[in-house]
């Protein structure tokens, strides 16, 4: 009943405005090598401070929808993944667009795109509710122990060792205890510096560590003049035919895309290889994948989408982060007042359930918007980064300024970004640092919270179930890598 | 092409931020109070996180130390499934134009933000300035290029002062 009014609301003009805005600035950054729907959510954190909390959640909610699906259309007709989820679209994409079947290949990763958002939407709606009402039971050491693991996933996924995630987590929990500790207020590690009493805020943080970090990455690279794969789009519109010949392969694809989407950290790039090798596995005719195959498209696209509305339900229900949009999320989220996890649907049912039908309603925008302007937005997509770069910078201090009305923000940012880029330089994955500095005063609470309650004994975090479960799957979490590792090198030996 | 030194040589800088990261949480949890209404207290997550991250640099130090002088990370995997070797180009190789692109337009921003600073300049004119300047030093320089980044330039400064404090009501650093 509440999601059928939440419906009615998002179909009125102000919502299905900022909706379309928001899928298609998504669509259009997605497509654009270099930027990304964490960048461009980040960077409109601050313009939202001024707008309503359910709008605001829902422009960034269809950014995110618009962002995934965008870098389908450089990949298929620039040979450039728009994002790193597209990746495997190139694959089978630009091959597709060599032959002459740009339009084909388009068409059937819209509409894979199409199919994942819709089958992983069917989950968020069904799973949320239920699944908060659950996560309401959870004391604090559970959800301790469930933060723990999602750190731990994160820094095994990401890219680079499992050491380099961790470390690169455990900084991002360092930088979040600087200033006031919630608990005591007592002024932690600022070191005698007033500038940082307060603690580093998220925006200058994310920006830095997100924006300006890529940028200078960016700037250091050679700008390589794109060329756009010509000739007319032909067989653009799929069929009844292409529904029978890869609906099981979508529908497949888009299951793997909503658990995938549902770990903590994994992330939609993961998503689209996993899909894209099962369906190799398949395939009569494995042979075929990475040769303009079609199925390789379907499988990538449909499991990159369903993965969004996938780590929607974490987010919505646990308040953990299933990506780093996802803890970009958290922080509109917290901006905006609002207290992300199970309590979300209790207190503020408006915005969860919003979130929710503004999911399903970016997705059909996403495939209109993307049917009706692929050649625009793959053209934009070649447009300089001189043209691009000083614009977003000038943004970024703007937003931070506003922030504080203190230029110190603005170079905080500055410093994050630096390290950001030494991080990035050294091979360490930024994506742990944002979720460790998320995640890090959620943590502390929940433990000091449980220490509390249990009279300074831990033993409950092994006599309570859920928690034993969650500390167990961690364990196995962290070792796993290894011994797969030293599996390998016996089988090898 | 990125050599093997170079990639160490940033690995190396990291871990030493880290380390300093680790130091320094040990020195400020040490000079923070006593538990008071917990066991834990305010030193205790900044303590734990140091002996941690202090544990796993040594980790990640001594694997280092192996893999120098060891041609094995020299095609190290870049992305998640040998892209390159599929045909993806690849784009993360630095040359020398780029790394004195790469100061000045540092230089520009950081010019820019001082002046933002210490004030004493409209913000509209300092930022058309500085989107010009900033923009120029990103292209080829060619007149085309120059003449489109100069109308963005005058575009822009304008069109973000005008949303941001007509529409937005955000006060700008004047």
């Amino acid at each position: 009943m509440q999601l059928l009014d939440a419906f009615v609301n998002v179909l009125a003009p102000a919502p299905m405005f900022f909706i379309f805005l928001g899928v298609l600035l998504g669509i259009v950054v997605g497509a654009i090598p270099g930027l990304g729907g964490a960048m461009l959510i980040a960077l409109l954190l601050p313009v939202t401070f001024y707008m309503d909390s359910v709008l605001a959640l829902m422009l960034l909610v269809s950014i995110y929808v618009g962002s995934v699906s965008g870098g389908l259309i450089t990949a298929i007709m620039l040979k450039m993944p728009g994002t790193p989820s597209a990746v495997m679209t190139v694959l089978d994409g630009y091959p597709m667009a060599q032959q002459g079947r740009a339009g084909r290949a388009l068409s059937l990763g819209i509409m894979a795109s199409f199919v994942g958002g819709l089958v992983s939407w069917l989950f968020l709606a069904l799973l949320s509710p239920p699944l908060a009402d659950f996560a309401l039971k959870f004391g604090p050491y559970e959800l301790f122990t469930l933060v723990l693991m999602a750190l731990v996933l994160i820094a095994t996924i990401a890219e680079g060792t499992l050491v380099k995630g961790l470390l690169i987590a455990l900084f991002g929990m360092a930088v979040a205890m600087v200033g006031p500790d919630a608990s005591s207020g007592v002024l932690r590690l600022n070191f005698g510096f007033n500038a940082i009493s307060g603690g580093f805020s998220l925006l200058p943080v994310l920006l830095g560590v997100f924006v300006i970090s890529q940028i200078i990455e960016d700037v250091l690279k050679k700008e390589v003049p794109i060329q756009q794969q010509g000739g007319k789009l032909t067989e653009f519109m799929p069929t009844a035919a292409d529904a029978k010949k890869h609906g099981p392969n979508a529908l497949r694809s888009s299951l793997i895309g909503t658990w995938i989407g549902v770990l903590p950290g994994v992330g939609s790039a993961i998503a689209a290889i996993v899909a894209y090798t099962t369906a190799k596995s398949f395939s009569k005719h494995p042979e075929t994948f990475g040769t303009g195959e079609e199925a390789g498209i379907v499988a990538a696209e449909s499991a990159n989408n369903a993965s969004v509305n996938g780590a929607l339900i974490p987010l919505i229900t646990l308040g953990i982060p299933g990506s780093v949009i996802d803890a970009i999320l958290i922080g509109a989220l917290v901006i905006h007042n609002l207290q992300p996890g199970p309590l979300l649907f209790t207190n503020s049912p408006e915005i969860a359930y919003g979130v929710i039908a503004a999911a399903l309603v970016a997705n059909f925008m996403m495939a209109a918007l993307m049917f009706a302007g692929v050649r625009p937005i793959a053209r934009i997509a070649t447009i300089s980064r001189a043209y691009l770069f000083p614009t977003i910078i000038v943004c970024c201090v703007i937003g931070v300024y506003s922030l504080s009305n203190s230029m110190s923000s603005v170079w905080v940012m500055m410093v994050f970004g630096v390290l950001g880029f030494i991080f990035r330089r050294g091979g360490f994955p930024v994506g742990p640092f944002v979720l460790g500095y998320i995640l890090a005063p959620l943590a502390e609470k929940e433990l000091r919270s449980g220490l509390m309650l249990y009279d300074g004994s831990l033993m409950p975090l092994i006599t309570r179930p859920i928690s034993l479960f969650f500390i167990v799957l961690t364990l196995v979490l962290a070792f796993w890598p290894l011994v797969q590792a030293r599996m390998k090198a016996r089988r090898a030996a | 092409m990125k050599t093997l030194s170079e990639e160490h040589r940033g690995e190396a800088i990291c871990l030493l931020v880290l380390l300093a990261t680790g130091v320094a949480l040990l020195v400020g949890a040490a000079r923070l109070p006593e538990p008071m209404f917990d066991p834990l207290g305010p030193a205790g997550l900044p303590r734990y996180v140091a002996y941690l991250l202090l544990a796993l640099l040594a980790v990640r130090l001594a694997a280092l130390v192996r893999e120098v002088g060891s041609d094995a990370r020299a095609e190290k995997k870049r992305d998640l499934l040998g892209a390159g070797e599929r045909g993806i180009p690849r784009t993360d190789e630095v040359d020398a134009p780029q790394i004195v692109t790469l100061l000045l337009a540092a230089m520009i921003t950081l010019i820019y933000l001082a002046a933002l600073t210490f004030g004493g300049f409209r913000f509209t004119w300092l930022t058309l300035v500085f989107l010009a300047t900033l923009g120029a030093a990103l292209t080829d320089a060619s007149p085309r290029k120059l003449v489109t980044v100069a109308a963005i330039a005058i575009f822009m400064s304008f069109a973000l002062t005008y949303t941001f404090t007509d529409v937005l009501s955000v006060v700008l650093p004047d």
